[in-house]
C-alpha cells in the first residue's frame, strides 16, 4: 500500500478504528500538530464531456490536518466534520513514514480497511447486475 | 425601497422559539441518521441545492426546517459560507462514475449495455396502504423466503452479479467519432473555471457558470425551463443518448506526494442529452447538438432538465425563447435567491407602501374627478 492508497484507506475508515491505533501510537510518537484539524471545503470539480470543460460542481465539507514526528510529515484530509479523526489518520500517517514499531500493524489494519472498500464496491454492482437488460423491439 | 424598523425584540424571539419548542417536542423525534438511511432523495436535493455534500448536516438542516428543502438548502449554504476553502478536487469525467444504473433511451445496443439499477421507470406507481404501519412491501417480503438465486431472474443473469462493472464506454465519443457531433474545439477549456461562490456573475454568462448554477439550481425550477424548452419556448426536443448513476471518486492531489488521492466518492446523476436538426453547410455544423446535465444524488428528472436548458442556452443562433436566454434561466433558478426575493415581501415595507398609496390615492381622486365632470381640465 503506497502513501496515496494510505490517504484513501484512512479517509474510508472508522473514526473508532483510527482513533484506537493512534492513541496507542502516541504512547511511543511525538508528534506536532502543524496544521489543523481544520474543517473546510474541497470544491469537487467536474468535466463537462463535449468541451472537455472543467467546471465547480459542488463542495464537499472536509476535515485536514498535519502533523510532524522528527523530519516526518503525516497528512490526512477526511470527508466531513471529523477533527478527532482527521488528527488520528495524520498521527497514523507519521507513524508509518517514520517506521514506528506499530507501522506494520497500522499499515494491515488498512489493507484490512481498503479490502472492505472493494468488497463494498463489489457487492454494489452485484446488487444492480441481475437488472442489467437489453430492450427489443415489440414487432 | 426598504427601511430599518424598531419592533420588540422578545416578540420575535418568541415567534422562533414556537417553531423550535415545536421541532423538539414531537412524539417521535427522528434523527439524523434516519433521514440519511430513509429519505436520500430529499438529502440528496438539500445538499445538491445548498451545493455543500455533508449528509449529516443536509439531514440535520431537514429537521431544523421541519422538513423544508428550500428552507434546508438556505441553512447549508449559511453553514457553508463559514467555512474556509481548503482546495480542489481533481475533475471528475463521465467515466470515472462508478455506474449503478446506465440507460440509453437513444440507442438500443448501446456499448457497454443497459442496467435498470433501482428504478420505477416501469412500473405503476400504486400507493401501497401496506407501509402505513411499517410493513414491509409485499413484494420484498415474498422475495425473502426465496433462495438467494431466486431473489433476481432470471437464473442465467446470476452469474453476471459475481462480474467486475463491465466497461460503459461514453456515447458521446462514438457520435463524435462519426461525425455526428463537432469536435471539442481545440482549447474550449476556460483557463480557470468560474466561481459563483466567490464571482459577482455577470452576461453573457461563462459556460462553467452556466453549469455551476444548474448544478446547484432548483430541481423544480430546471424541470420547469427543461419542459418549457420542449413545449415551444425553446426550440428543440432531446434525446437522451445516456444516463449515468452512481458515485465519483473526489480525488485530491495529496501535498506530500502530488499524487492523486481519493478521500471518498459522492453520489452523481449525469444526463448526456442530443438534439437533432442542427446541421448546416455554411457553418459545417454537424446535425446533432450536446446538452449536458450533472447533479448531486439521484434525481434524474433535474440532470436530464439541466441537460435540456444547457442545450438551450448553448445555441449560436438563438431564436428568442426564454430558455435560451442566460439571465432569464441563471437569475431564476436558484432556490435561495429566489425565495429571498419572494419571501422579502414579508418583510415591513410601511414607507414604501405609504409612498405608492399617496399616488395611488392622488390616482383615485383623479379619476373621480373625471367621472364627475365627464373629463378633467
Amino acid at each position: 500500500m503506497n502513501r496515496d492508497q494510505r490517504l484513501e484507506a484512512m479517509a474510508s475508515a472508522s473514526d473508532k478504528l483510527l482513533v484506537g491505533l493512534a492513541d496507542r501510537a502516541l504512547e511511543s510518537l511525538d508528534v506536532e500538530v502543524v496544521r489543523g484539524p481544520t474543517v473546510g471545503l474541497v470544491m469537487a470539480r467536474a468535466e463537462e464531456p463535449s468541451e472537455k470543460l472543467v467546471f465547480n460542481f459542488v463542495e464537499v465539507a472536509v476535515t485536514e490536518a498535519e502533523v510532524l514526528a522528527g523530519e516526518e510529515r503525516g497528512y490526512a484530509m477526511v470527508m466531513g466534520r471529523s477533527p478527532e479523526k482527521a488528527l488520528a489518520a495524520a498521527v497514523l500517517d507519521a507513524a508509518v513514514e517514520s517506521r514506528h514499531a506499530m507501522a506494520e500493524e497500522i499499515e494491515a489494519a488498512l489493507e484490512l480497511v481498503q479490502s472492505g472498500m472493494k468488497s463494498e464496491m463489489k457487492a454494489q454492482w452485484a446488487a444492480v447486475a441481475p437488472t442489467q437488460i437489453t430492450f427489443e423491439d415489440a414487432t | 425601497m426598504y427601511t430599518s424598523v424598531k419592533a420588540s425584540l422578545d416578540a420575535i424571539k418568541r415567534a422562533e422559539k414556537l417553531i423550535t419548542d415545536d421541532i423538539l417536542s414531537v412524539e417521535h423525534p427522528l434523527r439524523a441518521a434516519q433521514i440519511v438511511e430513509s429519505l436520500s432523495p430529499l438529502v440528496e436535493k438539500v445538499m445538491a441545492e445548498g451545493s455543500l455534500y455533508d449528509p449529516g448536516l443536509g439531514a440535520l438542516a431537514i429537521i431544523q426546517a421541519q422538513g423544508d428543502p428550500i428552507e434546508a438548502a438556505f441553512l447549508l449554504r449559511a453553514y457553508r459560507s463559514t467555512l474556509p476553502r481548503l482546495g480542489y478536487s481533481i475533475p471528475s469525467r463521465s467515466e470515472d462514475v462508478h455506474v449503478l444504473r446506465r440507460i440509453s433511451p437513444a440507442f438500443q445496443d448501446v456499448p457497454g449495455g443497459q442496467v435498470l439499477g433501482r428504478t420505477r421507470d416501469y412500473t405503476l406507481r400504486l400507493l401501497d396502504l401496506s407501509l402505513a404501519n411499517g410493513a414491509s412491501f409485499p413484494a420484498a417480503a415474498g422475495r425473502d423466503s426465496r433462495s438467494s438465486s431466486e431473489n433476481h431472474a432470471p437464473p442465467g443473469d446470476a452469474a453476471q452479479a459475481t462480474k467486475a462493472p463491465p466497461e460503459f464506454p461514453v456515447v458521446l465519443d462514438y457520435l463524435r467519432k462519426d461525425g455526428y457531433v463537432e469536435e471539442a474545439p481545440a482549447g474550449s477549456g476556460e483557463d480557470e473555471p468560474f466561481d459563483v461562490t466567490t464571482e459577482p456573475l455577470r452576461f453573457p454568462a461563462k459556460r462553467s457558470a452556466r453549469l455551476q448554477i444548474m448544478a446547484r439550481g432548483e430541481a423544480g425550477a430546471l424541470l420547469s425551463l427543461g419542459y418549457a424548452a420542449m413545449r415551444g419556448y425553446g426550440e428543440s426536443h432531446a434525446y437522451v443518448s445516456e444516463v449515468r448513476v452512481g458515485s465519483v471518486d473526489v480525488k485530491i492531489r495529496h501535498p506530500i506526494t502530488g499524487n492523486p488521492a481519493a478521500i471518498g466518492r459522492i453520489p452523481v446523476t449525469e444526463a448526456h442529452a442530443v438534439f437533432p436538426g442542427k446541421a448546416s453547410l455554411n457553418d459545417r455544423r454537424a446535425d446533432l447538438t450536446f446538452g449536458y446535465g450533472l447533479t448531486l444524488g439521484g434525481d434524474e428528472r433535474k440532470a436530464i432538465s439541466m441537460a435540456i436548458v444547457d442545450e438551450n442556452l448553448s445555441q449560436r443562433h438563438h431564436a428568442g425563447g426564454l430558455t435560451q436566454d442566460d439571465e432569464f434561466v441563471l437569475q431564476n433558478i436558484d432556490c435561495v435567491e429566489s425565495s429571498g426575493f419572494v419571501e422579502h415581501l414579508k418583510m415591513p415595507h410601511y414607507v414604501a407602501f405609504q409612498a405608492d398609496m399617496q399616488r395611488t390615492n392622488r390616482i383615485t381622486e383623479l379619476m373621480k374627478r373625471v367621472g364627475r365632470n365627464g373629463n378633467h381640465r
